[in-house]
């Protein structure tokens, strides 16, 4: 009997505890911060828990954007190609198989977010957001504005508002400034190889595209489509290019490839190589190149520079 | 429906003609056919033609339509002999391992620097071949039911290097997946005169063999019986035509399907015979090849891999001709 009693006492105990728990955690679920839907630049809708406190990026373009917006601080993890700022490359790596992150280490740092560009396949995107649950964003800007939009939602998501901000205005005066200068020279054409043969280059739906307009150039491909095609020798001979820009590693060290090279009876005379008008991009110039974000404006300045030396006396 | 093998070789031959005169007249950079001609007359006379044109004439669309014609008609032959002497319907020159032997050294050369793309292409290639070939050698010659194993094993071995390299070492993905599907844009008139002096090697060499590749297709009994020493036949044939294709390769790339489909395709035209077939196969292969990459190099987005092409034109039609085989 005493039995009986004592478990419904405990029964009653133990139900009402559950009950006020329950109660309690549904309360504190409620009066928690909300969260914020974003779109990323893949056009997905993408809800994230506020506030954030732990973030991997999985691309140094993603890792300069937290830095220059001053929410570097959030950052858990970024990866071995991480290079500016300098204390970056002390944060813990995630694995990065040819550019592809294993989702394994991410899931291990236990992000709130995850910071990714297309280089990541659809599929790891699914894993981290569908499965674990965690909120990654797409980052892939097409031009400038694209980058500056970026920051601000990246802003807007860490609470570094009015760090993006300022970062964006930064970023535009430097490029205005720039744009002040050149303004009274006339345009250079320039042909941009990625890859020497065939002749990749940037079309125009690239943001390098975006950067070499942005510093006055005359890009040959604009007529191409594609952000990255192969343009032909003949559009390079009929376009005869003022000025050549080439990518960083492509195997081309100096203006003998074209002085000396299998076709150099061709771009013997074209007017740049004519003109001596050759830049070839060391590893940090390409970077600021091929790396969208703060670093950009270094990109545009520098082409400027070469494009327009008496501009910058 | 069949022509007669001479004439069909004659029209070929003026098909081509006019192929080339077509391309000459497309690319990228629109020329009326007018100042084409106007520019030919004054380069050759000397009289100041106008720079840009005789260049996009002389140095880039001519060359590589030559290239094409040159290439079309190695990956022709060799495809005829890989198919005769293998008597498989599936031989194509690549067949003893070249493709991916060269995919290998185009990695490597990709790591390394562009300049060397084309010299470690054509020495993986002829590594390849030649494990192939040592695996399949017996008392001095080979055999072919061998070799056509060693070639696919050797192939897949060679295939995995390649992706392993391309996958985890090259930044310029676009670069050697261009190189891998074939691509005429770096020709020039030195490569003509190689790839030219090739062809001399491997085509007076084929029209040579005829009777004996003949022979061949009756079976190894029947040919011994006639007095024809097949294992040397085969051996040489295979040598030569993998070590040409292998040359073709490491300036062009892979372009595939040329050397499948062109023999069948004069097959159903003139018959089982070498006798024309030797002529027939390289002329259809040039043509093929020469269309293909002059579409490659027009399109409006850039230039595309001529591979792309290559098999968008020949798949339908071996297989239209495989369906009319069916009803027939």
């Amino acid at each position: 009997m005493n039995t009986k009693l004592i478990t419904s006492i405990v029964a009653v105990i133990v139900i009402a505890a559950s009950v006020t728990v329950v109660y309690a955690e549904f309360h504190k679920e409620k009066s928690q911060p909300s969260s914020i839907t974003v779109r990323d630049d893949l056009g997905r809708n993408v809800t994230i828990t506020l506030p954030v406190k732990r973030v991997v990026s999985m691309d140094p373009s993603d890792t300069q954007m937290m830095y220059a917006i001053g929410a570097g601080g959030l950052l858990v993890a970024d990866t071995s190609f991480d290079w500016w700022p300098a204390n970056s490359t002390a944060l813990p790596h995630v694995a990065m198989d040819s550019g592809v992150a294993s989702v394994e280490q991410v899931v291990n740092m236990t992000p709130d977010l995850v910071l990714a560009t297309t280089i990541q396949t659809a599929q790891i995107i699914d894993q981290l957001q569908n499965i674990t649950n965690i909120s990654v964003l797409v980052f892939e800007p097409h031009n400038i504005s694209n980058i500056y939009s970026d920051m601000l939602t990246l802003g807007n998501v860490t609470g570094h508002s009015s760090g993006a901000n300022a970062e964006v205005n930064h970023m535009k005066s430097v490029i205005h400034g720039v744009q002040v200068k050149i303004a009274n020279y006339s345009k250079e054409s320039l042909l941009y190889m990625m890859w020497p043969s065939p002749i990749y280059t940037a079309g125009p739906n690239s943001f390098i595209d975006d950067e070499i307009t942005a510093a006055g150039g005359l890009n040959i491909a604009e007529n191409l489509s594609g952000p990255y095609p192969v343009i032909s020798m003949e559009q390079v001979v009929q376009d005869n290019p003022q000025t050549v820009i080439v990518d960083n590693n492509t195997g081309v060290s100096d203006i003998t490839y074209f002085t000396n090279g299998n076709q150099s009876h061709i771009w013997n005379n074209i007017s740049a190589i004519k003109n001596g008008r050759l830049l070839i991009f060391n590893v940090t110039e390409s970077n600021w190149v091929n790396e969208p974000g703060p670093l950009t404006i270094y990109a545009v300045q520098m082409i400027a520079q070469f494009l327009y030396p008496q501009a910058f006396e | 429906m069949r022509f007669s093998p001479f004439i069909f070789i004659i029209f070929l031959f003026f098909l081509t003609i006019v192929n080339v005169l077509v391309s000459l007249s497309i690319g990228p950079v629109h020329i009326p056919v007018k100042e084409i001609l106007k520019n030919i007359y004054l380069y050759a006379f000397n009289k100041g033609p106008n720079w840009t044109i005789s260049t996009i004439i002389f140095y880039i669309r001519l060359p590589r339509i030559v290239l094409a014609v040159i290439i079309g008609m190695i990956l022709g032959v060799s495809g005829l002999v890989t198919q005769t002497v293998f008597k498989n319907p599936l031989g194509d020159p690549y067949l003893t391992g070249v493709s991916s032997g060269a995919a290998v050294g185009a990695a490597i050369g990709f790591l390394v620097s562009p300049f060397l793309v084309p010299v470690l292409a054509f020495v993986f290639a002829m590594l390849a071949v030649g494990i192939s070939f040592l695996i399949s050698r017996s008392d001095g010659e080979v055999n072919t039911e061998m070799l056509i194993l060693a070639g696919v094993s050797v192939s897949f071995l060679f295939s995995a290097v390649a992706s392993y390299i391309i996958y985890l070492k090259v930044a310029n993905l676009r670069g050697v997946l261009f190189w891998l599907l074939g691509g005429l844009y770096g020709a020039t008139w030195t490569d003509d005169f190689w790839l030219f002096i090739a062809l001399l090697v491997i085509f007076p060499l084929m029209v040579y063999f005829r009777r004996e590749l003949d022979i061949m297709l009756m079976g190894d009994e029947q040919a011994k019986s006639l007095g024809v020493s097949t294992g040397r036949v085969k051996t040489v044939t295979l040598l030569v035509s993998s070590l040409i294709t292998s040359l073709a390769v490491s300036v062009v790339g892979i372009i595939g399907f040329i050397g499948l489909v062109s023999p069948h395709i004069g097959r159903k035209i003139v018959g089982e015979s070498h006798r024309f077939l030797v002529f027939v196969a390289p002329l259809i292969g040039a043509n093929i090849l020469l269309v293909s990459d002059t579409i490659a190099r027009s399109t409006p987005q850039g230039e595309i891999p001529v591979g792309i092409i290559t098999s968008f034109i020949g798949a339908p039609v071996l297989i239209y001709l495989l369906y009319r085989r069916r009803k027939m």
